[in-house]
Parts: structure tokens; sequence; C-alpha cells
């Protein structure tokens, strides 16, 4: 196959994609219903969801769309999830150049990228900080929501691990969020989110490594 | 308004249980569940736990120690209307607010059912009903103390185990009687709620030690709410606004900027990006 | 009650036996607190560990129906150490009267039993008398002919040892308990039903009386021998012959051996004569005259061999005798025992009518799981019977007070007051006697009922309290009370209660209280004459000064020339001073005017009678004249005391073989007592429609030891079957350290306990504990033996 400057570099399949989207409306619920419970002056808001009592309700729906969405997502592309937890868990000195590199990043300075693969590093330490801010979010409000269930002084403690996760994810996903959605230079993740595909010259540029790989597997060579 | 408290002697308690009884009536709670389909306690305690619906119950204790001798032990369980309140502290809705009086209060309307009360109680008092969605529990009778009444389940108190006044007569009343007890043999007499979290506004004469009542010896806020509340938020709203700033700046500052990577026509190695 | 509730806190003492105070007359606590807070003993012999417990000081767990064994020790070891109070025996009792020579007590029986009758000619239980027909006294208290010698050889047998072996509580704590009685004095004797249902009811309280005698506790604050009533009025309607055998007032119902005025007063003597032809005159009016006997003729005589008992009703209703029974406020369905038989002989009946404010079991009988409904053809009626909130009206305590309860509210839908009820339904039952002739039907036609329909109540309470009529006014006193037919009085314990036209149960002053003692002379009022403590002539020396200087009560006032004190003294005149005859008669309700130890059979001479009638015959139970130990009728074990006669001879069952089955200890291994419980009321028709109740209490349940249920493998909450020789229930099991097997002549015996409040109607329905519950009843009062039985159980 002949290599092109406009060759698209498949990146998410559709699951991913509308997990990706189901899961991020359901964050935002969560974030400003969680946040009319979290600070009393910020009561106002729940008058959005209908009084407090609704929007208690509408947490924990968006708690389980938040919470089982990605879990389907895994069940509908196990191949992926698998790569994902490959990629995360094999780290190689670029990745570590790249999260140097990163706050120039995110501040637009220039910078150097080392050859990336699939996730980069900065994209694998998220896969983390999303992961488990995830994960903790879920299994502590899904305690405070059944306290029944669990020892008193376990359950005692998902309070403060809730409250305390809660803004260190929003952190997570306010970076990722601007990174992904509105940095000047990520015009092309935004495409491959939405779309599910990247450009050539995103794709070389932030996963080199990758896109080496894709090139060779669908024998793209340049001429 | 000078400071009341309920003073619960439960060396005079005999559990005939017209205390629940009056609660129900005064406060117009239903029954808990069809009786038959509640579970049996083991003993002839009426309830496994205080309900929803039920602000009180009489907590039975039945012992047999190495004499042979049997214990039954009773113990009128309720709201303490604690001086320092958990239940305040972590009410994020300000439902809970503690009174002049020494009361506990609840605001109805505040209340969003959100549990974290029920949870942070040292004494498990606040039920959530999840079907009105409103935390209830003891409101010592608030309504009635306002009309020069008695709290109900005093009034109906038949062998004086219950009494309901000023907080420094009550403690004067329970220091008095302590001091007999102790005279008379009962060497475990004590008080408590005098300092237990900073005071509470019901207060016990136990013949025992708190334990043998199902009461915590040393009662406290529970560390975690203290983290929760005075760290965990501040902590995690700093968090939250930073990182809201910062992304805010990087956006501002990076805005205009041309950042879309460029085509490098070279073979691997690093690539220079902006 | 000899004494009343608030007494309770002047005691020294408690012997709380065979009740559970703090869950059935849970009031009392208040004033036993208050007891205990000034340092009372608290002391609770009971088979299991309850609410009451829990506030004693002495806890004694006693086999069902062994307390005489208990008792006597006590007695005995208080007379064999001369523990008792000499100067209150000699002067208060009959401890130096001298017995008759053939009197005896012989292998479990005493003098002149009669096996074919099961009965005891009871000449030779009298006094050697003089010959004015008075007692003749020894000079001392240990003449071997006299009565305190006859007691003392009797209670010989009831060492601490043999008591142990019987009642199954250990020697020690006999000693113990019986050591605090002596040194804690007054101590006061709190009892229920626990003591009275026994085919050896009455003896069991007479143990009481002869305890509490050589302490000196009687007729004394924080003494006496107290009775706790239940609630709903029953002191009220013992006092006004709820009991078959007596007329209003304790008189003793006309037998067929009395059939004139002159008959009834040579048994029981001129003094009470009075009484009943006041109560003739208020019942028959001008029709009751001195030439018709006052009308004595018209009240249907009862046969002096049958007994009329409750238990009687449903088994002549059995034999197909009895058409139509009329139910008022009761619900036999659940609380009668052997309920079987009551179920079988209501099936028998043409006609029932119920009246009550719930339709409960006895009322939907046929309503009974698997009974065919269309079987039986009983015509069911029901009368819709207003609560008690919705009528007003008086209650009469355990301690004998009257009180006016008044009432607001309109009963609900078409119920009535059952006094409107009972005025309605004898107008329409006289309509139909009119014109009659028949001697038979006198009583109804000749009877003096009009009540105003305004007022009702209280012109029955002015008709009780009595007039004099010839002047029209209301009584003031017993002692107003005449003779010839001049006063009338529907119950002389109450004359007085309306003196001077005043409503006097009216009264609410709780602040009045003279001497502290708790009397509170004018709150409500006291039967009789608003003494609250019966016998106070007892705690004076013979010179009527109080023995206890710290706690006086009454007193004779040589200056005024008369009795008085802080309660009204209990004298046959206020006037007579100590110097009278009338000065010395502490015990003035018995012929002698002094208390038994032994019950001798007296009638004391009346010199005023022309015919010689008595003026007063002393009370005797017919079953012995000194508490004597026997064996419930279905007992674990032989009668260690006399094996030939283990049981009360007196006691006459199976009365009906077929539905009577005694168990035996084989078969049924476990001993079983039952009681009601402070959620619930009785039958619980009230009390199991009240949802909070219910959730209180929900079922029944049947407790028992760890021991007995790890031997049967049963687990705390399972299901268990409970079944005797006449019924069986499948119940809960609520397994609990408050159990414990006993050791009983050197036998491990179980006992296990059964709350009896459930039935199948109602808000909260359970099995009936009254199905296994045997109805041998006490020989003097047909009480039943609910409190001891035998059953079998297993897991279910």
């Amino acid at each position: 196959m002949a290599y092109s400057d406009n060759d698209r570099f498949p990146r998410f399949g559709k699951a991913a994609r509308v997990v990706h989207f189901t899961h991020l409306i359901s964050f935002f619920v969560l974030f400003f219903t969680g946040m009319s419970l979290y600070f009393n002056f910020l009561s106002p808001l729940n008058l959005l969801f209908g009084g407090a009592s609704s929007a208690k309700l509408i947490h924990r729906i968006a708690a389980c769309i938040f919470f089982f969405g990605p879990i389907l997502g895994i069940c509908l592309n196990p191949k992926g999830f698998f790569l994902v937890i490959r990629e995360i868990t094999h780290w190689r000195k670029e990745d570590f150049q790249f999260i140097v590199t990163f706050l120039h990043k995110f501040f637009g300075q220039p910078h150097e990228v080392a050859p990336q693969g699939y996730l980069n590093g900065g994209q694998k330490l998220n896969v983390y900080l999303l992961g488990f801010g995830f994960l903790g979010l879920s299994i502590t409000g899904f305690v405070l929501w059944f306290p029944q269930y669990v020892p008193i002084s376990f359950a005692l403690w998902c309070y403060p691990l809730h409250s305390l996760l809660a803004p260190c994810l929003t952190a997570a996903v306010l970076g990722h969020g601007y990174l992904g959605s509105f940095h000047p230079g990520s015009g092309a993740s935004w495409e491959a989110i939405w779309g599910g595909t990247l450009s050539r010259a995103f794709a070389e540029h932030h996963h080199a490594r990758w896109a080496q790989e894709v090139d060779s597997q669908l024998g793209r060579t340049r001429r | 308004m000078a400071q009341v408290a309920k003073l619960i002697d439960v060396t005079k308690c005999t559990a005939c249980r017209g205390c629940q009884v009056a609660c129900k009536q005064w406060n117009e709670l239903p029954v808990e569940a069809p009786p038959k389909e509640m579970a049996f306690t083991g003993t002839l305690q009426s309830h496994p736990d205080l309900a929803p619906n039920t602000f009180t119950i009489i907590q039975f204790f039945e012992e047999k120690d190495d004499t042979n001798t049997v214990k039954y032990r009773f113990r009128k369980t309720g709201c303490m209307h604690c001086t320092d309140a958990a239940c305040i502290l972590v009410c994020e809705k300000k439902a809970l607010t503690k009174l002049e009086n020494g009361i506990v209060y609840r605001d109805k309307d505040k209340c969003i059912g959100c549990g974290y009360c029920a949870q942070n109680c040292p004494f498990q008092v606040p039920k959530v009903n999840p079907k009105t969605e409103k935390a209830t529990k003891c409101t010592l009778c608030g309504d009635r103390i306002a009309n020069k009444m008695k709290p109900a389940c005093v009034t109906t108190c038949i062998t004086g185990a219950l009494d309901f006044g000023p907080r420094d007569e009550m403690l004067k009343k329970a220091k008095k009687r302590v001091e007999t007890l102790q005279k008379q043999g009962v060497a475990n007499a004590n008080i408590y709620g005098e300092k237990e979290l900073g005071g509470t506004n019901v207060i016990y004469v136990l013949a025992d030690k708190p334990e043998a009542y199902g009461l915590p010896a040393d009662p406290q806020i529970p560390l975690t709410a203290t983290l929760w509340q005075q760290y965990g938020k501040p902590i995690g709203a700093a968090v939250f606004c930073a990182s809201f700033a910062t992304t805010l700046f990087a956006f501002f500052l990076n805005r205009k900027k041309d950042l879309a990577p460029k085509l490098h026509h070279h073979e691997g190695g690093k690539s220079h990006g902006v | 009650m000899t004494n009343h509730w608030v007494d309770l806190k002047n005691a020294k003492a408690f012997l709380i036996e065979g009740s559970n105070a703090a869950e059935n007359h849970a009031m009392a606590m208040r004033w036993v607190m208050r007891a205990k807070e000034k340092g009372a003993v608290v002391i609770h012999v009971d088979p299991r560990f309850t609410r009451t417990s829990s506030t004693a000081d002495i806890f004694a767990q006693i086999r069902p129906g062994t307390d005489i064994a208990f008792l006597g020790a006590i007695i005995n070891y208080i007379l064999q150490n001369k523990l008792y109070d000499e100067p209150y025996v000699k002067l208060n009792t009959n401890a130096a009267y001298l017995m008759r020579s053939d009197f005896g007590f012989h292998e479990g029986l005493f003098s002149g039993f009669n096996e074919k009758t099961f009965s005891y000619d009871t000449t030779s239980w009298g006094y050697e008398l003089g010959p004015d027909g008075k007692p003749l006294k020894a000079e001392s208290m240990e003449d071997p002919r006299c009565v305190f010698t006859k007691l003392k050889e009797h209670y010989s047998r009831y060492t601490f040892k043999v008591s142990a072996d019987i009642t199954g509580i250990p020697e020690a704590k006999i000693k113990q308990i019986a050591d605090v009685l002596v040194k804690n004095r007054p101590a006061t004797v709190m009892y229920a039903l626990g003591m009275t249902q026994h085919t050896v009811g009455v003896q069991n309280i007479r143990g009481f009386g002869i305890l509490q005698m050589l302490l000196g506790n009687m007729g004394k604050p924080g003494g006496g021998v107290n009775a706790m009533r239940g609630e709903p009025n029953v002191q009220g309607s013992t006092d006004f012959a709820l009991l078959f055998n007596y007329l209003p007032g304790y008189l003793s119902y006309p037998k067929h051996t009395q059939p004139d005025l002159t008959t009834w007063t040579k048994s029981s003597g001129t003094f009470r004569a009075k009484f009943l032809v006041n109560l003739l005159k208020s019942w028959f009016g001008e029709n009751a005259t001195p030439e018709n006997d006052f009308g004595y003729g018209w009240l249907p005589k009862i046969n002096a061999k049958e007994n009329y008992s409750i238990f009687r009703i449903f088994e002549t209703a059995f034999e197909g005798k009895m058409k139509m029974l009329h139910v008022v406020g009761q619900n036999p369905m659940v609380t009668q025992p052997n309920l079987n038989l009551v179920h079988e002989g209501l099936t028998k009946l043409d006609m029932l009518v119920v009246q009550d404010i719930f339709l409960h079991e006895t009322a939907c009988f046929w309503e009974k799981p698997g009974v065919d409904p269309k079987q039986i053809q009983t015509e069911v009626i029901v009368l819709p019977a207003a609560s008690f909130l919705e009528r007003e009206g008086t209650k009469i305590n355990s301690g004998r007070l009257v009180q006016w309860q008044y009432s607001k509210i309109k009963p609900v839908g078409q119920a009535k007051a059952d006094l409107e009820i009972i005025d309605t339904l004898f107008n329409k039952i006289r309509d139909l006697y009119k014109g009659s002739t028949a001697e038979r039907d006198q009583a109804i036609l000749k009877a003096n009922w009009q009540y105003p329909q305004e007022n009702m109540v209280e012109a029955v309470l002015k008709e009780i309290n009595g007039y004099n009529l010839n002047t029209g006014e209301l009584n003031k006193s017993i002692g107003g009370l005449q003779p010839d037919g001049s006063t009338s009085c529907g119950n002389w314990v109450y004359a007085g209660v309306f003196a001077n036209g005043e409503n006097l149960s009216k009264r609410k002053d709780n602040k009045t209280d003279p001497g502290g003692l708790g009397t509170y002379p004018k709150f409500g009022w006291c039967w009789p004459g608003n003494i609250h403590i019966l016998y106070n002539r007892a705690s004076c020396d013979a010179n009527g000064q109080p023995f206890d200087k710290d706690m006086p009560l009454v007193w004779w006032d040589e200056a005024q020339g008369k009795w008085t004190g802080y309660d009204v003294p209990d004298v046959p005149s206020a006037t007579d001073g100590p110097n009278t005859p009338n000065g010395q008669k502490p015990y003035r309700m018995a012929g002698e005017g002094i208390s038994r130890f032994v019950a001798c059979t007296y009638k004391d001479p009346d010199p005023a009678s022309p015919i010689g009638l008595p003026r007063d015959s002393s009370s005797t139970p017919g079953d012995g004249p000194i508490p004597e130990f026997y064996e419930p009728v279905e007992s674990p074990t032989p009668n260690v005391l006399h094996p030939k006669v283990p049981v009360n001879p007196c006691l006459k069952y199976p009365r009906l073989k077929s539905q009577q089955p005694i168990g035996t200890s084989e078969e049924f291994p476990y001993v079983l007592s039952s009681s009601s419980m402070a959620e619930h009321w009785c039958a619980g028709s009230v009390t199991r429609n009240i949802p909070w109740l219910n959730e209180l209490v929900k079922e029944t349940t049947c407790e028992l030891s760890p021991q007995l249920a790890q031997k049967l493998g049963i687990a705390n909450g399972d299901m268990v079957k409970v079944w005797s020789a006449r019924g069986e229930v499948v119940v809960r099991a609520m397994v609990t350290n408050r159990m414990q097997p006993l050791t009983v002549n050197g036998k491990t015996v179980d006992i296990v306990w059964m709350p009896y409040n459930w039935s199948f109607k109602g808000l909260s329905q359970a099995a009936s504990t009254n199905l296994l519950t045997i109805d041998a009843g006490d020989p003097n009062t047909w009480i039943q033996e609910t409190k001891a039985c035998l059953v079998n159980l297993k897991k279910a």
C-alpha cells in the first residue's frame, strides 16, 4: 500500500469512543451533582437537577453509568483493554523522556518528543491517574451508598477518601480534557476520540514508534 | 436559654418500655414493619437497632457470670445530643445544628438523607428513612419543651429512671445518685455524658462500665470525619482550584499559538515539537 | 392489698414472690425504687429471671408450685430460733389459744378427712372453748396444746435441706433470704397470680400471712401482704361479687342449705347479716321488709355441693346442660386453661352473647383454625361495648382506692357503655316477665331498678354508698348502717364513698400527706372508711402507742379520748380505748378480733342475739388450717413429705375424665409455667390490636435454658413444638440464661416458660399457650393451676 501524507491511523474503536463519551458525560453529571452536595454554598446547583433528592438520585444513576460503562467497554473490546494494560505495564526510556517534556507541551513551550508507542508516557500516566481515580471513587462511592454492607471503620474512611479523590480526579480530567480538546496542538487527538483515527502528522509526532508499527503492518512504505 | 438535659438512670429502669410507646405516640411514628417480618432479636428487645420510625428503644443485655448469676441490664438508647456532635460536623447541608438549650436539632427541610450523620455518629443513632429520604432521631421533644412540658418519654416513665431539667441540676442529681449507689455497694456506678463529647445533653447513670451497656468507653468524633471535614475538603478544594486555574492559564497562554504538529520527513529518531 | 401502692416506699425489704411486678404491675416499681433509694433490699422468688429480678438484690429461682415448702422453711427457721416479734405475736395473734385435743396432722392429712367426698369435717380444727363460747388461752405460748406449739410442730419438718430439695433453691440462699427478712423490718410481701394460680393458691397466701405475723409486719407502714390485682378494675370486680360464692362486699352467697335469713346468719353471723339486710334493701327497696326477710327468699340459692366457677360453665356447656352464655369484658377462648375444652363447650351452646370492644377469639370461636363453622350451631350475638376511655365511673386499684375516671370521648359507632347495655337489657327482660307470679321471677320483678339516663353511673355509686331511708341522706360510714332495714347500702365496704353528698372518689388532692407516709387521705377514697392500711391498730402496743416511734401511723390519744393518726384507725369504735375489749381487736374482721396462725374454725357468740346466733364467723380454708406443701397435679417429682398424699387431698380432678387427662413426668418431663407480660394484657383482646404494642412483643415464645436447648438441639429463634396431655402448639424458642435447670430431690428439672396472651384473632396472632395448661383448680377458689403443668418439647 502506498504511503501518503493523508494516511489515517486507526486509534479508537467505536465501543471505546461511545464508552469514553458516556463516561465523560456521567463524570460531569457526577461532578455537578457532587459539587452541590460537597459545598453547601453550591446548593442552588441542585435546582438544575430538580432538588437535592433528585440530585442524589441522579448522582447515583450517573455513578452506575460511570462505573459500569468502562466495564462494558472492556467486555466489548477485551483485546483493546489488554493492549492498554500491556502498554501501561511496559515503560521505555522514551516514556520518561516524554513526561519530562510534558510541562513544556502543556504550556506550549518548544520541546522535543521522544518517539512514543501507542500510548505515550503522558497518556500512560493518565491511564494510571484516571484508572485509580475511577476505581477509588467508585469503590468509596458505592460504600457511601451502601454503608451497611461493610465494616463501619472502613465506611468511615471512604468519606475523606471520596472527598479527596473527587477533586484529584477532576484535576486530572481537567488536564486531560484541556490537552485533548482545547490545547492548540490537540485538534488531532479530538479527531481520534471523535472519529476514531489520527492524522499522519499527529501520529508521527506523538506516537512515532506506533506510527511506524502501523505503517509496517499495513504495508505503507514511503516511496 | 440555659442548657437542658435528660437524665437516664439505668439502675431504675425496669424495661417496661412505656417510653418507647410514648415516643411513638407523641411523634406520631408508625410501627417499623409488619411485626412478624421483623427479625427475632434473640432477646425481648423489640428492634435490633434504632430505626427511622423508632427514635428510642430499650436495649437488653443478658449475661451470666462465673458464679452463675444472671445479669439483665437495660439501657434506653437514643440521641445523646452531644456538644461536639459528629453529625453536625459532617452534615453537608447544615441540617443539623446545636441549639442554645443543647438540643441537636435536625431541620427536616434541609436534610437530604445522605446518611453521613448516621455513619459518623459515635453512637450510630440517626437513621435514614429510605422512603422520605430524611435522617431521623430523637428530638428531645423540642416542641414539648418549648411549651414547658417534659419529653414524652420522661413524662411516661413510672419508675423515675428518666428525668428532665436544667443540665446542671440533672448533673447534680446524677452525682448524688452515683454516690448513693456506691454507698449501697454498686462500686462501678458512674456518670456518662458529663464530659464525653464536650458534654452531652443526655446523661446516664450507669451501674457498670459503659461497655456493659453497649456504650463506647471513650466516644470520639471519628478521626475520619475530622480528616474529611478539616483536611480532605479544603485540600480537595485547593487541588481543584489549582488545577482549574492552571488549565485556564495554559488555555489563555496557548490559545493563539499554532502548535499543530507538522509532518517531518525524516527517519525515526527524535521529532521536534513545540 | 392490706397496705397500698404508695406505702411500698416505706418498706425496708421486699419479698416479691409469684409476681413479675416490673412487667405486670409496672407501676409498683415506682415505689419499690423509692424504697431502694433509701436502701431497701429486694428479694425476688420466681421460676424464671425476669425484669423484676433485674431490680432485685437477691434472686431465687423456685420450682413452680413449691412456695409453701419455701415459706415453710423460713417460718420454721424463725420459730426455731425465736426470731419472731414476740410482743407483736403475743398481742395480735391466736398463738396462745388452746386448740382442741382431737386436732392432728398425719401423713399429709389433717384430722377429719373424708376420702369419699375429698373434704374435711373441720370440727376438730376448733379451739377449746370456755363456758362463754370464747376460746381458752394458755398461760404461755410454750403450752403444748396452744396454736403456737401446733404451728412449730407442723413446720418442724420444713428444714432448709427439705425445702431446698423440693424447691430447687440452694439451702444457703433460703437462709440468706430468711435473715434479710428478719433483719429488715418492716418488710412487705408483693404477690400476684404466680402465688394464686395453683391447687394450693389459698394456702400459699396463708403462708405469707403467717410469715408476716411472725415478723410483726402486719398493719404497719411498709409491711403487709399485698396482692397486686389486675389493672382494669379487678379489685372492684371482686368487691362486687365477681366470684360465684360471694355477694357484694364478700358476704357469703346463700346456699340451698340456708333457705332463710336466720340460717344464713347462723353461718355468717349477725355482724354480716346487718350488711346483707342493707344490700337487700338496696336491691329490693320498698319490697324488702322485715316480714319477708328483706327479700332474702327471692335470691336464687346455689347448691352447696356444686361449684359454679367459670370452669364449670364450659364443662356444663360441654355436658349439654347450659343453653346460653353472656360473656362481658372477658375472652375465655384465650385466658382459660385447657382451651380445647372451652371451645368444645362453646360449640354446644344454643346462644352466645359477647359484650366487648373487639371481635375477639370468644366472639369468633367458630373461626378457630381447623374448625368447620358449618358444624357449629351456636348463635352468636355481639354487643359492641364502649372502651374504658369512652365511659366514666369508678376504678378501684389494688390498694382499695376508689378513683373516679372522667371521659369526654364518645363511644365509637354503635358502642355503648356496659352500664347502659345492662340497664337496657334488664328493663327489657323485666318487661317480658311482667305479670308473672312465679316465685323464681320475683327477684326480677321486685328489683329496685330505676336509674336516670343522665349521670347514671353516679346514681349507681350513690346506691352503693346507700341511704338513711328515713331521712333520705346518704350514708356517712359503715357505722351508720342499721340492721332493721332503715338504711340501705349496695356494698357495705363502700359506705361513706358519697358521704355528705360529695363524690369522694373525685378528690384529687395529691399534696396533703400528714406524716409523710404516702397516705394522701384526700386523694380519692379508700374502702373501708378511707382506711389505707388495714389492721393498722396492730402497729401499736397494748396501750395504743406506736411500736415504731420513727414511723407512727395511728395511736390512742388519751387527752382527746379517741384513736387518731395519719390514717383512719382500723378499730371497731374510735372512742373505745385500749382498756376496752374493742380497743384490743386489731383484726376485727376475724371472729376472734386477732390474727390467726392456725385458721381455727370459730364462731364468735353474739350476746345480743336472743336465739343464740353467732356475732361473726372466722373463715377457714376447706383444705386445711395450716398451709401444707402439696405437689402440683402434674409434677416432675414425688412428694417427699408424704408420698401417699402427693397433691392437695381436697382436689377433685379430673372433673370430666374424657377432657382432662393428667400427664406423667415420664411422658412430659418439663415443667411449664405461663404468665402475662408487660406489653400485652391478659387475653390481648385490646393490646394485640395496638400496633405499637405488637411491635414490642410479636408472638408467643417458649423460654428455655441453654442447657435444655443444647440437649434438644434447639437454637435461639428456632420453632419448637410444645405439647402436653391436653394440646400442642408450635412457637418460637427463646434460649436464655434467665432460665436455669433446677436440682430437685437429686434430679435435674428443666423449666420452660410461655406467655399466654396470643391466639387466632386481632392484629397479632400466634399460638395459644393455654391449649397446654391444666384446668385443675384450688378447692377454695377454683383458680386454675396455670403456673405449673408438664410438657414435652422438641424442635419443630
